[in-house]
């Protein structure tokens, strides 16, 4: 089983058997964002592929702190946690799925994963385009989904619309 | 021979005469009406679909409701062969700088028609700080008939070619 060898790998941080009935995962794995290449080597050695890869703002911006009273309401929070990259692999015939995360700085570099898996281009540019997350070494890192001359990055919690074509676009 | 007052050969009772006979058979008007009257039924859609309309839009061009009635189905594949665009989806923010290159390519008279809720104003994208789609298809093309429905029936968009007919023999004057 991979689960094994990946628990061992270097940069696996975290690696945890999952209830697939419950969660989609049969297993579930944390990683060094350096490594995480590496770990997508090995899957494909072993005849895994990429499913899929997205990102997600997993940061606290303290805009539910107004339900503790207990606690002093501060307007300036500074945000907590971190942006967190997940990747999904699977094997044809038997299913075998894995999650493996890896958390980064909001607007920080990623290693890509193109020279792994091919497919994850589109994927990259994507998160790219929503996160502005940079992919090192990617071949072609262009907006997917926005404008080439948009401004920002409309999944981060702190996006604000800036875009000139607003006003023309847009009633509010 | 001095000619005499005008008025006297439309009481003419000969010339009086010839025109009731003819006036079934020949219609005095402006050339641009005759053209008005071609154009209304001689429509040529730009191929293209934006969403999920476009699918509705397909079905009207096929066999069971067969838009070549209202002599509206062939759709052609270059804008400057075409004088209608049928906006079928959701138009996206990325959307709206080629179907205004699109638009400015399509020679006049040319007529436009918003299918769906996004093209109205937006539909079911459409919320306070939206990012991704234009709100109403008005915001980067003349509308001439917009056709309401998520998405509206293929009757729909086939009363609308009728409306958009009417409008063109009406002989009112085009923003487009």
């Amino acid at each position: 089983m991979i689960g094994e060898t990946l628990s061992q790998h270097e940069g696996i941080v975290e690696s945890v058997e999952s209830n697939y009935a419950v969660s989609g995962y049969h297993h579930r794995h944390r990683a060094e964002l350096a490594h995480v290449p590496a770990v997508a080597e090995l899957f494909r050695t072993a005849g895994y592929y990429l499913e899929m890869m997205t990102c997600i703002d997993a940061r606290d911006m303290g805009g539910n702190k107004k339900k503790k009273d207990d606690e002093e309401a501060s307007d300036d929070a500074q945000p907590t946690g971190s942006l967190r990259l997940a990747y999904q692999f699977n094997r044809p015939g038997d299913p075998d799925r894995h999650l493996l995360c890896a958390d980064l700085a909001p607007g920080s570099n990623a290693p890509t994963l193109t020279t792994v898996f091919a497919g994850a281009n589109w994927h990259e540019r994507e998160i790219f385009d929503m996160y502005g997350v940079s992919f090192d070494a990617h071949p072609d890192l262009r907006r997917l989904l926005m404008p080439d001359d948009y401004s920002g990055h409309p999944l981060l919690k702190d996006f604000s619309d800036s875009d000139p074509r607003r006003e023309e676009m847009a009633s509010d | 021979m001095v000619p005499s007052d005008t008025t006297t050969q439309d009481t003419d009772p000969q010339s009086e005469e010839l025109l009731r006979q003819v006036g079934p058979l020949v219609h005095l008007n402006t050339l641009e009406n005759l053209l008005n009257h071609a154009r209304a039924r001689s429509l040529w859609p730009l191929t293209f679909g934006l969403a999920c309309c476009a699918i509705e839009m397909m079905a009207v061009g096929a066999a069971r409701f067969d838009l070549d009635r209202m002599g509206a189905g062939v759709f052609r594949p270059s804008a400057r062969q075409a004088d209608v665009m049928i906006l079928a989806g959701t138009i996206s923010r990325k959307m709206a700088e080629p179907i205004r290159m699109l638009w400015d390519q399509m020679p006049s008279p040319k007529w436009a028609i918003a299918m769906g809720g996004c093209t109205i104003d937006g539909g079911p994208f459409k919320y306070p700080g939206q990012y991704a789609i234009v709100e109403g298809a008005d915001r980067i093309v003349p509308v001439d008939v917009y056709v309401p429905g998520c998405p509206p029936r293929p009757e729909a968009l086939y009363a609308a070619l009728i409306k958009l007919g009417d409008k063109i023999k009406a002989g009112k004057n085009f923003k487009g």
